[in-house]
């Protein structure tokens, strides 16, 4: 019987600038209906690709930079100068928003996202020239004239698609049925995008590693936040077969797992223990962007006078197999779980998945090179009063490790610098939930110093009201021996 | 302040009048305290929300101001809240709002 | 001293505004029951 312990042979980002789609975002759609003026105040603040493509976070997202580098370069960083402007995005790509829209009417397999036809004949070409998009590429989508495009629109009954802040709508999303809340134009949009960003990150992994093939991924398992559904069953599911279908992995089934913005972990640890319980030799396991999120914080930021930064969606890959002696193990031994009684407090939440994995070990703190958790970008959430995300959550662990003995009181801000990673990442929920840092922790255990890394993901379902709880999960990973 | 939230604490604060009303607020930083703190005292400072100019001035403490944690059995608060407080700006938060109440300076 | 030192909770309507990274709403209203307060309304906000 070969060895089945699972490791993770491939990890993918992708970042998609869309700024057009911001108005889309739950903050910006439900303040321009309240205030149509707000469009325009929106638009006045959004960034151009070359801006975000320059932008030090999404060097660090795609690989280009580490994190190392944000506690090096001072804020604010969104007007600084690019640092290494001619090289390529080891992790993945930058996908501009034309594509983007182009691809969302290409896997739209229900033909409700039309396309202008001057639009399509300008993006199909960007599609067949980028290596990434052009397996994505196997049917024409359906195409409008200007006049038909203004008439659906007048009639109203779905949503106008835009690129950036160009007032010339390039295509229309109808509502799936008339009679269904849960297949509204704005619904499809967000579960679309989902899709074709989690596709795109699929294709990342072929693209990057020519091993692995679209054929020998066997179950996909989409952390995403999506919910697809119809009125009998709003979160029915099953994304990750629609993902798989669309990026091409043909002998493929899958599954959704949810759990709020830390569902990336127990999918990490369920793809690897059907690897390690010989159910499939591979599990990719993938989060799709969320449209939601964008535009989050834009009130604050267009009040402070900053780009609105929430202008990204981003999607994470990973593919996990059966040990090749040499990449990162997933040590399963090592999955600390948040039960019932730990309550909702983070400290409580914290000494289960994070301290009590420890002790179960016998690990020391110092055995650990980096804990990683939500690597918010900073730059967005402190504008608008919510503090750094990322240093906060390293706090209030050497808080809490310190309150257990394993640190000294002395040693909480040594912990914090050594052992935390700076934020970075896009306020998308699961995938800065230490999913996005997975490519970095790929290269630091492989090519790099790491020795081992715990990942950790926290998840609010106070916010779905079903329970006053929270949820967490954690898992180790390790260097190959 | 979440839309929604300042909505149902209008509600209640018609409802029971300020006096029966007290808000215990558990925010992690100074940032958030002070917006919460002047949005249910001296309305929306943001004119977004139910609250926007309108002066509850209920009564508000964090749990971590001494009013409060006075009134919680020591072993009960060391339990639930100690580690909270030893990993938050807990002190500064304090002092914030004490500032806030001495006259919003 | 100010009547604010002298809070008492008994017979109050309590507004809880717990937050995920603070204090969450549950945890303040486990640390305050059996003060004589009810709880009127209680909600945690995430900011993320």
């Amino acid at each position: 019987m070969s060895n089945l312990q699972p490791v993770i042979k491939a990890a993918s980002a992708i970042l998609i600038h869309s700024p057009g789609l911001v108005r889309y975002g739950s903050k910006p759609s439900r303040e321009i209906a309240a205030r149509p003026s707000r469009l325009q105040e929106l638009l006045g603040s959004l960034r151009t690709y070359e801006q975000a493509e320059n932008y030090l976070p999404n060097d660090v997202f795609l690989g280009k930079q580490s994190p190392q580098s944000l506690l090096e370069i001072a804020r604010p960083w969104f007007n600084q100068p690019a640092l290494k402007p001619n090289e390529a995005f080891p992790f993945g790509e930058l996908v501009e928003e034309e594509r983007f829209i182009a691809l969302l009417a290409v896997a739209d397999v229900f033909k409700h996202v039309h396309l202008l036809e001057r639009f399509w004949e300008d993006a199909k070409p960007r599609l067949d020239r980028s290596a990434l998009c052009r397996p994505l590429v196997r049917v024409d989508p359906p195409l409008l004239t200007r006049e038909q495009l203004r008439s659906e629109i007048e009639r109203g009954a779905g949503l106008p698609l835009y690129v950036g802040t160009d007032p010339e709508p390039v295509g229309w999303v109808r509502h799936g049925n008339a009679e269904d809340e849960s297949l509204t134009a704005h619904i499809l949009l967000e579960n679309l995008c989902c899709k074709v960003s989690a596709a795109l990150a699929v294709r990342e992994i072929f693209h990057q590693d020519g091993n692995l093939k679209p054929q020998d991924a066997h179950f996909v398992l989409s952390c995403s936040e999506e919910a697809v559904g119809d009125r009998y069953q709003r979160g029915g599911g099953n994304l990750a077969k629609a993902i798989a279908e669309f990026a091409g992995c043909d002998l493929a089934s899958g599954v959704d797992i949810k759990d709020f913005c830390a569902a990336p972990i127990p999918a990490m640890v369920m793809g690897a223990a059907m690897v390690q319980s010989g159910v499939v030799e591979n599990v990719l396991v993938v989060g799709g962007s969320s449209l939601p999120k964008l535009g989050m914080k834009f009130l604050y930021h267009v009040e402070k006078g900053i780009p609105v930064l929430e202008d990204m969606q981003a999607a994470v890959a990973v593919w996990i197999g059966r040990d090749d002696g040499l990449s990162p193990i997933i040590n399963l031994a090592s999955v600390g779980r948040h039960p019932v009684r730990s309550g909702a407090g983070v400290d409580q939440q914290l000494k289960a998945i994070v301290v009590e994995p420890l002790e179960r070990l016998s690990l020391d703190v110092a055995a650990v090179d980096k804990f990683v958790s939500e690597l918010h970008n900073p730059e967005i959430t402190i504008p608008a009063n919510g503090g750094d995300v990322a240093e906060r959550n390293y706090r209030m662990l050497a808080a809490v490790l310190a309150s257990c003995g394993k640190i000294g009181r002395g040693e909480i801000a040594e912990f914090i610098r050594k052992k935390g990673v700076p934020g970075y990442v896009p306020t998308q929920g699961h995938i800065a939930s230490a999913f996005a840092y997975v490519p970095h922790a790929l290269r630091g255990l492989t090519q790099g110093e790491l020795r081992r890394c715990v990942l950790f993901a926290r998840a609010s379902l106070f916010l779905g009201q079903m329970t006053q709880l929270s949820d967490g999960m954690s898992l180790l990973l390790e260097r190959h021996p | 302040m979440d839309l929604e939230v300042q909505g149902r604490v209008k509600e209640l604060a018609e409802q029971y009048g300020k006096d029966d009303l007290v808000v215990i607020l558990g925010a992690p930083n100074v940032d958030s305290c002070l917006v919460q703190f002047e949005t249910i005292t001296r309305g929306d400072p943001t004119y977004a929300g139910p609250l926007a100019g309108i002066e509850l001035g209920l009564r508000a403490f964090h749990i971590f101001e001494p009013e409060v944690k006075r009134l919680i059995d020591p072993g009960r608060y060391g339990e639930l809240i100690e580690t909270l407080e030893l990993g938050l700006e807990a002190e500064a938060i304090v002092k914030a709002l004490q500032e806030a109440r001495g006259g919003g300076k | 001293m100010t009547e604010k030192n002298h809070l008492d909770l008994k017979g109050k309507e309590l507004i809880i505004l717990g937050e995920r990274d603070g204090v969450p709403a549950h945890t303040i209203e486990q640390a305050v029951e059996g003060l004589g307060a009810k709880v009127a309304y209680s909600s945690t906000q995430c900011f993320v």
